[in-house]
């Protein structure tokens, strides 16, 4: 691997030829489409999970059955030093990490009075420590080669007024924050980090928002329907690709013009 | 001298009615079934039904026990939902128009498709007449179903009945229609009016009908000896217990239906409940007053004066044999009339106790919560009243265990239900709500003693036609079932027979005798 990225078969056009992607929550929703799509352009997947079973097999039988290698490592990444583990293992086996994608997230549908301190300890471990953990693992290396794209997948929640649990969107914006703030320190190093703030997709996360509000959203949603997996899979892989070189510090509304 | 006496006298006093008029509706005469006008009347703190039918003479008869309580329940009213489509004109008026017509003011809640008139028991308290020798064909029932979900797009519930629908050879392919057909997910569940014997004693057929996703809407009086002769015709409380037995062992979705008379039963109205709260799979309890048509008008009581269970003595004795459901939990259900179904429902405490929503939500988003539906569903106003219900418990100045208890069982409810690292499905999100939830219902059917147009006008419980026509359930129980030639092919047709809407639904000619 060149330490500015560049594919180790360069006739290959596709997005994320040759690059080693590292995926969290890889085992269903939008994980496993970041997962698919990555592997279609080229990746090699790796993707942490964590209770999953069969997701995670099925992602790993995706991305094997486009040709690619697949890393599987099962991690709760709430842990303090499972991060280092993760990273250190995709490098074991494959020298580096080219692409991360803080995917995996936790919630839970809890008016704000309910929330205590253990329900926002809880989520903010994974979905901001958790993610925090990964950057800082995954980042030493990036510098080193002088190339990396972070891409954090955060919330239309995080950054706008909209019906959402508090500790939920609060770890999301605190996200967003991470992400601006570190696409600045480590840009100079040639490491890209950008956000995607997802609306409703199908998988994941929909099941923790009551039917009468995912109505809402679709009636709000230009395209009068939720996200497909592979649609985040689409905009992750030109952000974690070598085709990004001036996206930086941005977080990108991925929902459908529902609140554009 | 007499004649002077009088004279001197003046005329003698005039005398005041016996009742204080309250309204005017129509019903019927118990005895010929004529078109009568009714009045509506208070006397005693009770609300009175009187009527005079130019034949048969005077009657009068106890329509509720609590006049304040009856009175009150008509303040709270909402429009009715309109079916996407009428089947009769408005031509005779109300109840000669069935239906529905486009007079009618309420759509289909609960439809019930009566699938045979075949039974293998003769409940005095039948509110039908089985002549046995009917079943629907395949084709009825698709025409019937195909055409209720064309007027009702989806539906919360539907319920078969009979006869004794498991006993229909074609039980399960039915519900295989309803359930898994061309309008799979329309219909929400499917109910199945039931005895519960051969669920009891056909291991092979109860494990297929909890296969089928099927809810057993079990006909269920009592919890002792001695009570089913009188209400069954023939003790069945072994058969019945077993029954219950096989719904725990299977994990049978359940609806606790007792039938209650007067004199009969009625002193077990708490413990029924109780049971139905201790039963994991009962989802529901729904009392019925008996009411005094089909057999249970012929075969049971004579008269049925003494025997009449009105809504509020219903609240009045639960309370009274609980110790604890207080009266002031019931409310009207406000897509029926008010006389005709009330309701409360329970929420699971974290320590196993149902505690009724009224008990700790704001009764009028309550009542607007449960507006035009039969069964609680997760919607924007539901999720104010529970927002708002927490948001005043939590922030109220005094917090007692009580408090404490509620919002630690609905924050456990939540993260159980709403959480990514257990995804449900919306069925299974649906599932978990009724689970953690009870509903308690009283639906007061009617017969020709108390029968009232007025409450006729805004039924949601409907029979389902073959030919597509939607029955409020009274009206078709008191005026047309007796000449439905499915059952009863030599009577009289119906006259003025309904006047069938102009491209309405297509008829199957079964239940016909319908003028185009």
């Amino acid at each position: 691997m060149q330490s500015n990225g560049t594919s180790d078969n360069n006739t290959d056009a596709r997005l994320m030829s040759g690059l080693r992607v590292l995926v969290t929550g890889g085992s269903g929703g939008i994980g496993q489409g970041i997962c698919t799509v990555a592997a279609r352009e080229g990746a090699n997947v790796a993707f942490t999970w964590h209770g999953n079973k069969t997701g995670a097999d099925a992602t790993q039988q995706l991305v094997r059955d486009l040709g690619r290698e697949c890393l599987p490592i099962q991690a709760d990444l709430r842990e303090k030093d499972a991060a280092g583990k993760v990273v250190a293992a995709v490098e074991e086996s494959w020298g580096a990490v080219d692409a991360l994608v803080n995917n995996a997230a936790f919630s839970e549908a809890v008016p704000f009075i309910l929330i205590d301190d253990n329900d926002f300890a809880d989520i903010m471990e994974l979905n901001l420590f958790g993610a925090f953990r990964m950057c800082r693992a995954a980042v030493r290396g990036m510098i080193r080669q002088k190339y990396g794209r972070i891409v954090n997948i955060s919330s239309i929640t995080g950054s706008r007024s909209i019906a959402g649990p508090v500790h939920y969107a609060a770890s999301k914006g605190a996200l967003e924050g991470l992400t601006r703030s570190l696409a600045h320190e480590v840009g100079p190093y040639g490491v890209l980090v950008n956000a995607i703030a997802a609306g409703i997709f199908d998988g994941g996360l929909r099941s923790t928002i009551p039917e009468h509000h995912q109505k809402r959203y679709l009636d709000a949603c230009a395209l009068s329907r939720f996200g497909q997996p592979a649609e985040c899979g689409e905009a992750v892989a030109w952000l974690g690709s070598r085709r990004n070189t001036y996206i930086n510090g941005t977080v990108i509304f991925l929902d459908g013009g529902t609140l554009a | 001298m007499i004649q002077l006496e009088q004279l001197l006298a003046g005329p003698p006093p005039k005398r005041d009615r016996d009742a204080a008029f309250f309204s005017y509706t129509r019903s019927i005469c118990p005895t010929c079934k004529k078109i009568i006008d009714a009045h509506i009347v208070l006397r005693d703190d009770k609300v009175w039904m009187q009527k005079k039918c130019p034949k048969h003479g005077f009657f009068e008869v106890e329509v509720s026990s609590d006049a304040e309580y009856y009175t009150r329940s008509l303040s709270y009213t909402k429009p009715g939902t309109m079916p996407y489509r009428f089947a009769t004109k408005v031509e005779h008026g109300c109840p000669e128009d069935c239906g529905l017509c486009e007079d009618h003011l309420q759509h289909t809640c609960s439809p019930i498709l009566e699938i045979n008139d075949v039974c293998d028991l003769t409940c005095p308290v039948c509110i039908v007449r089985n002549q046995q020798r009917y079943s629907m064909s395949f084709d009825e029932f698709k025409s019937a179903v195909d055409l209720l979900v064309a007027a009702e797009g989806e539906l919360p519930i539907m319920l078969l009945s009979g006869g004794e629908p498991t006993l229909h050879p074609q039980f399960f392919e039915f519900c295989d229609y309803v359930l898994r057909g061309p309008h799979e997910g329309k219909i929400k569940r499917l109910l199945i009016s039931t005895h519960g014997r051969k669920i009891a004693q056909n291991r092979a057929f109860a494990e297929k009908f909890k296969a089928g996703g099927m809810y057993a809407s079990l006909q269920f009086d009592t919890l002792r000896a001695g009570v089913y002769p009188k209400t069954r015709g023939v003790e069945l409380i072994d058969m019945k217990m077993q029954c219950i037995d096989v719904i725990k062992e299977l994990d049978i979705p359940t609806v606790i239906v007792p039938t209650v008379s007067k004199g009969d039963n009625s002193d077990e109205l708490g413990a029924l409940v109780e049971f139905g709260l201790e039963l994991h799979q009962c989802s529901s309890i729904v009392i019925q007053p008996m009411a005094h048509t089909g057999d249970g008008g012929d075969g049971y009581h004579a008269s049925p004066a003494g025997h009449r269970l009105t809504m509020p003595e219903v609240h009045q004795l639960i309370e009274e044999q609980t110790g604890w459901f207080k009266r002031e939990y019931f409310h009207p259900v406000p897509c029926s009339h008010p006389s005709c179904y009330t309701a409360t429902y329970l929420f699971r405490m974290d320590d196993g106790k149902y505690k009724p929503l009224p008990e700790f939500v704001n009764i009028r988003q309550y009542l607007d919560a449960m507006q035009n539906r039969a069964i609680i569903r997760s919607d924007n106003q539901l999720e104010k009243m529970i927002l708002d219900s927490i948001t005043n418990l939590w922030s109220a100045t005094k917090v007692g265990e009580d408090s404490d208890l509620i919002l630690a069982s609905l924050k456990s409810f939540l993260k159980d239900t709403f959480n990514s690292r257990n995804p449900l499905s919306a069925a299974d999100i649906e599932r978990r709500t009724e689970a953690r939830s009870k509903a308690l219902f009283i639906h007061n059917f009617m017969d020709p003693w108390d029968l009232d147009v007025a409450r006729l006008k805004k039924c949601c419980t409907h029979y389902v036609m073959p030919d597509g026509r939607l029955m409020p359930g009274c009206s078709y129980n008191n005026l047309y079932r007796h000449k439905d030639e499915r059952f009863f092919p030599d009577a009289e047709p119906v006259s003025p027979a309904p006047v069938r809407i102009e491209n309405g639904p297509s008829l199957v000619q079964i239940t016909g005798r319908v003028s185009q």
